[in-house]
């Protein structure tokens, strides 16, 4: 199995965090999806999907730039390696 | 009743154009099999995304979600917020390895990968077709409410309407034109859910109101999932134990987030998303369009059902709100949906909740807007699937399961085609009286095939053990332990939320099993000769490199 990678392994780790907080909090604090409703506009019942929001799409463009960086890099390797190969 | 009807007949008629079009220009591009199979691997990241998305996403989403956020509350939060959150992890795990292996029918990698070309592909066909006529049958439902809606007219007519369209629109098709609609299709769908909750918001004078009188109405609704006595209670029904909420409303949230997370990037009529990508950096990209769309579609719909009750009896009120009454005096919002049941010939109480919702906001332009986006929603999912499974039928069954060759161009097509027009019809009459509501039958589907493809997928990608056997007794034990135990607790227990070992303990359909497939899926690998090394070399290891 190859070595995962940081990047991935950060966006697993922050996923899941952010997930297993939210879920102690709610098993902590009965009335936490009601806490501040209709109160301030930034209530606990739209920070739970925004925040989600802001997380998710954040790591899918983090996940995306980077493997399709690394991706390139290792092609442009392999390119020269083979460049190599045919001069020696 | 009638508000201003005409308008909203006008938008689903410029809908429908603009489909027609789409269709009519991109069919020009199919000049073979696999451009109707997979768009012959040219589509690109922005593009791919919001098909991704149309293609994932479903009536289960836009009539489903809201309406079980109107039962349970915010404890089902979860579902939503697991649905998205996974798709960043496909764009490194699977999008670029599936890519790269370059699979045309969403079989073709599980056979490859495990050496069966005939027994892996049955066993699979099995799988999707139940997920396929699931799905569809869904689909049908909540278009026929639309038009229902829309025409006034009996539900058994909106339904034939609702075929002829999927008929007209599938036999023409292919993958270019769906995918190209279904981008479309995700746009229109993303605009209706934020022009009903804008419509909600101007009703109700704000956010704020909207959700403190949701609040005052419904206290309970608030209440998180391992407290909440209502919610766990609606799910397993009589069977119910009072000292399980804490154990049952906890699993619950854990199951609905866990399941949806990882099932974003495994299900077939998501996946093939990734077969049609130009290449493997659109594959990746491919992923951060979709989640992007998903989440904002989810938000807009967590709104219309947090305040799908206070718009319906008071911000609205819905037009039938004194009938709805006099048929339910106790929660005159199930009496909206008992009168359009009791009135249209609905086979049974469905997901009306998100359309109720439009027509209460008393807004013709809006609840056209609706209207357009169920359509578009139920037409890309339908689209979708019916596509996996016409491929799966007409062009791996004669290559690989019958091993005679494959058919002509022509009769390939048309053999997928045939295929699709049969699941249409089955699933039609399946939708005449639905079973369940809808985002149970969509459980249902992904129970049974996240469970059968998730772990040989993502394992057999990234870990060299697994080989014919593996895949054989697994795919068959797990389809069959998971089929058994959805429809046991829904026949027996009367609920598929209710343990099939204790039903006493909600399990929101039976998730459980993915985990236990999970430990399976690699006891079985432990245990089992591997695949040959040229296809472990080919389908695993290469698949890490660009």
């Amino acid at each position: 199995m190859p070595k995962p990678s940081k990047v991935l392994i950060l966006s697993i780790v922050l996923t899941y965090a952010y997930a297993f907080a939210w879920w102690i909090a709610e098993a902590a604090i009965p009335s936490l999806p009601g806490i501040m409703v209709g109160g301030i506009p930034l209530s606990l019942i739209y920070i739970l999907p925004l925040g989600g929001l802001v997380l998710g799409v954040g790591l899918a463009a983090l996940n995306a730039w980077y493997f399709a960086k690394r991706d390139e890099e290792m092609l442009r390797l392999l390119a020269e390696k083979k460049v190599e190969e045919k001069k020696g | 009743m009638q508000i201003g009807i005409e308008a909203a007949w006008a938008v689903i008629i410029i809908y429908f154009a603009i489909n027609i079009w789409l269709g009519w220009w991109s069919k020009r591009a199919i000049v073979s099999p696999e451009d109707y199979h997979i768009a012959g691997r040219k589509v690109g990241a922005f593009i791919n995304g919001s098909a991704y998305c149309a293609g994932y996403l479903s009536i289960a989403s836009f009539l489903g979600l809201p309406a079980f956020i109107f039962l349970l509350g915010m404890p089902f939060d979860w579902a939503l917020l697991g649905i998205a959150s996974a798709m960043p992890f496909g764009a490194a795990l699977v999008a670029a390895q599936l890519r790269k292996a370059a699979p045309v029918s969403t079989t073709d990698y599980f056979a490859w990968r495990y050496d069966t070309d005939r027994y892996g592909r049955a066993i699979l066909t099995v799988a999707y077709l139940w997920g396929s006529i699931l799905y569809i049958t869904l689909c049908l439902v909540g278009m026929g409410l639309m038009f229902v809606s829309i025409l006034r007219v009996h539900y058994v007519i909106a339904l034939i309407i609702v075929m002829v369209i999927m008929l007209f629109y599938l036999w023409l098709g292919g993958m270019v034109a769906t995918t190209l609609t279904s981008a479309f299709q995700c746009w229109i769908m993303l605009i209706a859910a934020w022009a009903i909750v804008a419509g909600m918001f101007a009703a109700a004078g704000g956010p704020a109101q909207l959700f403190a009188t949701s609040k005052e109405m419904q206290p309970h609704f608030f209440v998180s999932g391992p407290h909440n006595a209502a919610f766990v209670k609606t799910m397993v029904k009589a069977w119910f134990d009072p000292a399980m909420v804490f154990a049952s409303g906890f699993f619950a949230m854990f199951c609905w987030y866990m399941v949806w997370n990882w099932g974003s990037i495994v299900m077939p009529y998501a996946i093939v998303g990734v077969f049609r990508a130009f290449d493997r950096r659109t594959a990746r990209w491919t992923l951060f369009w979709a989640p992007l769309f998903v989440w904002l579609f989810y938000i807009a719909l967590t709104i219309i059902g947090i305040g799908a009750r206070p718009m319906i009896e008071v911000f609205g009120p819905h037009p039938v709100i004194e009938e709805a009454k006099k048929l339910s005096p106790a929660l005159p919002s199930v009496g909206v949906f008992r009168w359009y049941y009791i009135n249209y010939g609905i086979g049974s109480l469905t997901d009306y909740a998100t359309i109720a919702v439009a027509e209460a906001i008393k807004n013709p332009w809006i609840l056209g807007l609706a209207g357009a986006g169920i359509l578009a929603i139920g037409m890309s999912t339908i689209s979708a699937w019916a596509m996996i499974s016409g491929t799966i039928i007409a062009r791996d069954w004669p290559r690989f399961v019958l091993r005679r060759g494959a058919l002509p161009p022509k009769k390939e097509l048309l053999v997928a085609r045939i295929t699709m027009v049969v699941l249409l019809i089955v699933s039609l009459f399946i939708a005449l009286a639905p079973p369940a509501l809808v985002l149970d039958l969509s459980g249902a589907a992904f129970l049974v095939i996240v469970t059968v493809c998730g772990p040989p997928m993502f394992l057999g990608i990234w870990w060299k053990r697994g080989g014919p056997t593996t895949f054989k007794i697994y795919a068959t034990l797990m389809f069959i332990l998971t089929t058994f135990s959805w429809l046991y607790s829904y026949l027996v227990w009367g609920s598929p939320h209710a343990c099939t070992f204790y039903p006493s303990f909600a399990t929101p359909h039976q998730v459980y099993w993915y985990v236990i497939g999970l430990v399976v899926w690699i006891i079985l690998c432990l245990v089992t000769k591997p695949a040959k090394p040229e296809t472990i070399k080919r389908y695993c290891e290469d698949l890490h490199t660009p």
